[in-house]
């Protein structure tokens, strides 16, 4: 059950510096802790924009002109230092190679807890926990310019992670990855989510996982958000998605398109639920 | 099938990069003029060690590489390009002009055209590919779909007979990779073979007629689109997943409903399904 407000933006409009156009164009949006949110849009909709305000570093940072209310754990992210919001917000991006820095993966997993003030031996205790869970022990010591795209994905979220943040952002992370190193990187998060309660808004193209694992679907286009709601009820909706331009989960398209011609009761998420609710329907007699 | 010697060769080809590992083991493919092929395999798999062997780039440490009867091993690179163009997975590695015109341009000139056959290929080409309207602009400005269309344009522009496609469609959204994949599946109508290395399992099934899969440097699959993308086990022990609707239509085969590999063409098959029911 989603708990209390973690992120709420309310009217938020941002444009960059170097822009006369606004990207984010009026988003309200509330983010409650323990929800696992999936963010569909095509290239230049909005998403990493959207992202970056969650941490602070709109409007800290990235300069530009932000107009509206962004709150994150009770308070306005204007009144907040994007290293305090680190510790509540994590965001992975796309290229894991511009978040690793340092000469190892365990230096990279100190970063965050001792900054944020833990002792050595502490650090390295939360390193380690972090990188046990996410099964990448055997990485502690490897240089990350050594690893396939799936390790430093894995060695970047685990950076994040020892932050401890309440929510984790992944910016299309999966974009690089074969398609098992993906459907891992799913799991991961729903374990994160499931087991510490950790909240996660995932960016992705891939939308028969996230039918599958997000309580919640937002479609962004063009800076304004519009569907939000649980994956059987936003991906009705074709219409809005084709003018979007994203695609539906492929059963969904499937159901969408055979509404005329056959009687689903409720619309598939998964091929399993579209097999039993076919054959439910193909068995009937006429 | 004629007796032509096939358009690409790849003759018991073996490739290493260092002396302690292969990254391409004994592989023997023919590719036939006309043929719209994908190459499937996990990272590291070696799609783009062949890529880059039959693009000359890099040549067989053992075999030989035959592009439209040339040798790798001996040809000049001007020699492959004109035959094989290649489009590289991040335009950005492939742009660089200052125009879309030039960009055009240059691969023309190279093939040392005169000048009024130049501008008469840069004309065409720009309407074909719809881009008469940014080609002033520069190219790194554009969208990254539209990058992608005038790294295509730049090379179809120089008439190869095979179009090598590495990775056209990661990191792009919906829109953009349906229109790469249409604008592929027009160029081979128009003749030109297309080769395609890709991750994204939803575009092989529906657009591609032949799938090769690569594990560990080694051809592990090579038919029919429909019969590789059915073998889930096969795809499955190579890290793959096959597209959810061939994943449904294999669990209803049992209702004598046929394989499908889109969802529109899963769309017509049930509905001549439902028809044939209802008659007696």
């Amino acid at each position: 059950m989603p708990g209390q407000p973690l992120v709420r933006l309310e009217g938020v409009r941002y444009r960059y510096p170097t822009s006369r156009d606004w990207v984010l164009r009026g988003v309200d949006l509330t983010l409650y802790e323990g929800e696992f949110v999936g963010l569909v849009g095509t290239t230049g909709a909005g998403k990493s924009t959207l992202c970056l305000t969650f941490n602070g570093l709109i409007p800290h940072y990235m300069g530009g002109v932000c107009e509206g209310h962004i709150e994150v754990a009770g308070r306005s992210t204007r009144e907040q230092t994007v290293a305090d919001l680190s510790a509540q917000v994590g965001l992975v991006f796309q290229d894991a190679d511009a978040q690793l820095i340092m000469s190892t993966v365990e230096e990279e997993c100190l970063l965050a807890p001792l900054s944020q003030g833990l002792s050595r031996a502490e650090a390295r205790a939360r390193a380690a926990q972090v990188l046990a869970e996410l099964n990448a022990t055997d990485l502690a010591h490897r240089a990350p310019q050594t690893l396939s795209g799936g390790q430093k994905q894995r060695a970047a979220i685990a950076a994040v992670m020892t932050a401890q943040p309440r929510l984790l952002v992944l910016d299309e992370a999966t974009s690089e990855l074969d398609a098992l190193s993906v459907h891992r990187l799913f799991a991961l998060c729903a374990r994160l989510n499931r087991e510490h309660g950790t909240t996660i808004l995932l960016v992705s193209h891939e939308m028969e996982l996230l039918a599958r694992y997000a309580h919640r679907l937002l479609l962004l286009s063009e800076g304004r958000i519009l569907l939000d709601g649980p994956p059987r009820a936003v991906l009705r909706e074709l219409e809005v998605f084709r003018r979007a331009g994203v695609r539906l989960p492929q059963v969904a398209e499937f159901a969408a398109r055979t509404a005329d011609c056959l009687p689903w009761p409720e619309l598939p998420l998964s091929e399993q639920e579209a097999e039993r609710l076919l054959r439910a329907a193909l068995e009937t007699p006429e | 099938m004629s007796g032509e010697p096939a358009l690409l060769r790849v003759e018991r080809v073996s490739f290493r990069y260092r002396p302690d590992g292969w990254a391409l083991r004994d592989v023997d493919l023919h590719f036939a003029a006309g043929e719209f092929t994908a190459i499937i395999g996990n990272n590291g798999s070696g799609k783009s060690t062949l890529m880059k062997l039959l693009v000359g780039l890099l040549k067989p440490t053992v075999g030989r590489v035959i592009v439209d009867g040339v040798d790798t091993r001996t040809a000049r690179v001007s020699q492959l390009a004109r035959r094989v163009g290649f489009i590289f997975q991040n335009p950005n590695d492939q742009l660089f002009a200052n125009t879309v015109a030039e960009e055009i341009r240059f691969g023309l000139r190279n093939l040392g055209l005169p000048p009024a056959e130049v501008e008469a290929r840069l004309e065409a080409t720009l309407a074909q590919f719809e881009l008469t309207a940014v080609r002033d602009l520069f190219p790194r400005f554009l969208s990254r779909g539209d990058k992608q269309k005038v790294c295509i344009a730049s090379v179809v522009a120089m008439q190869p007979r095979v179009l090598l496609l590495d990775e056209p469609t990661t990191g792009q959204d919906h829109r953009d990779s349906r229109a790469i994949m249409e604008l592929a599946t027009a160029l081979n109508q128009q003749g030109i073979t297309i080769l395609l290395v890709t991750h994204d399992l939803n575009n092989v099934a529906a657009y591609t007629r032949r799938v090769v899969v690569l594990r560990d440097g080694v051809v592990v699959a090579d038919g029919p689109t429909a019969a590789v993308m059915s073998d889930v086990a096969l795809l499955e022990a190579c890290s793959l997943v096959p597209p959810q609707i061939v994943r449904l239509s294999l669990g209803l085969a049992d209702l004598g409903l046929p394989l499908a590999l889109s969802v529109e063409a899963m769309e017509q098959q049930t509905r001549a399904w439902l028809r044939a029911r209802v008659r007696p």
